[in-house]
């Protein structure tokens, strides 16, 4: 099954290392330049899917002794997927006319 | 009531596992959120609440994919035995009368039907890591009753050997799961109301079985 939206911001966040649920939040908000910003609720019951389906696992506590997470194999293959699966939409989109040219 | 205690109470529209695995982190996230705060009070809390409608909603839809399974199954078995007799009915020749089902090999097939169409209903809702056979379990459990009310009158059919016209008294048992022709209100609810209790009855067993 395709990420969420949701699923698929904190998959491309932990892209760069293990986040804290908070981290992520900040991470998700400058990622989409604001447009996109997730809440605790939304966040934490991706997480719980995402953990369910192996996706991302839980690294430990860090220095303020808050549970970090981190993308697993699986994870990383997801993310790779999606984001090609996306770049083709946008490829189509232009090719349409519905996005101006790259060039 | 400070803004942590109205949040931890917002909390509460989660379920209780959900909320012992991630409260405290919510709890900490909806902390550091609120002094980096953009908004202003009123669309922040509107932000917050809204957030934890939809996610608990959807949360607890999550915990329930296992009834949309047996929903699919109990679809797929009640088709299967409607279909049977309607086609029996539809290609029905003198010359196959008095031929009728055997009642085991046919309440066997369409056990074969609600399994399997169960199974693919999992398959088809629930990511690889989710898949269980305890769900499985679960909502063919809870389809087989209503499957049964469901299919009531083909099953009638089925064992009357298919005939259309002829008319046989059952025995006293199969007469009990008849409850009335479909487009009468208060069987169509006593079925579903078959179905709400048989769930829960299951669902408690296995909730008894997990904290034992």
């Amino acid at each position: 099954m395709a990420p969420t939206r949701a699923e698929f911001h904190v998959l491309l966040a932990l892209l760069d290392g293990p986040r804290h649920g908070y981290g992520l939040m900040q991470d998700v908000d400058e990622l989409s330049s604001g447009e996109f910003q997730l809440g605790p609720g939304t966040l934490y019951t991706a997480i719980k899917r995402l953990r369910t389906s192996k996706l991302i696992s839980e690294t430990g506590a860090d220095a303020d002794r808050r549970r970090c997470y981190r993308l697993t194999k699986k994870g990383r293959a997801v993310v790779e997927e999606e984001a090609r699966r996306l770049n083709e939409l946008v490829r189509a989109a232009r090719k349409r006319g519905a996005l101006p040219s790259a060039s | 009531m400070t803004a942590e205690r109205l949040y931890a109470a917002l909390l509460h529209l989660y379920s209780t596992e959900f909320r012992e695995e991630y409260g405290d982190e919510m709890l900490a996230a909806f902390h550091d959120l609120r002094r980096a705060r953009r908004r202003s009070p009123l669309r922040f809390w509107l932000f917050i609440v809204s957030d934890v409608v939809t996610s608990a909603a959807r949360e607890h839809l999550d915990g329930q994919r296992w009834l949309a399974t047996a929903l699919l199954g109990l679809a797929a078995t009640v088709g299967t035995a409607h279909g049977v007799t309607a086609l029996y009915q539809y290609f029905y020749h003198p010359y196959f009368e008095g031929t009728a089902i055997p009642a085991l090999p046919y309440g066997a097939t369409l056990g074969l039907v609600l399994g399997a169409s169960v199974a693919i209903a999992q398959w088809m809702l629930f990511p690889a890591a989710e898949r269980r056979a305890g769900r499985w379990a679960l909502a063919s459990a809870v389809a087989l009753p209503v499957a049964i009310l469901f299919c009531s009158t083909a099953i009638e059919q089925a064992l009357d050997g298919l005939n259309p016209v002829i008319q046989i008294h059952h025995p006293v048992a199969l007469d009990l799961l008849v409850i009335g022709p479909i487009g009468n209100w208060s069987a169509i609810a006593t079925q579903f109301a078959a179905m709400a209790t048989s769930a829960l009855l299951i669902r408690a067993l296995m909730e008894s079985r997990k904290t034992c």
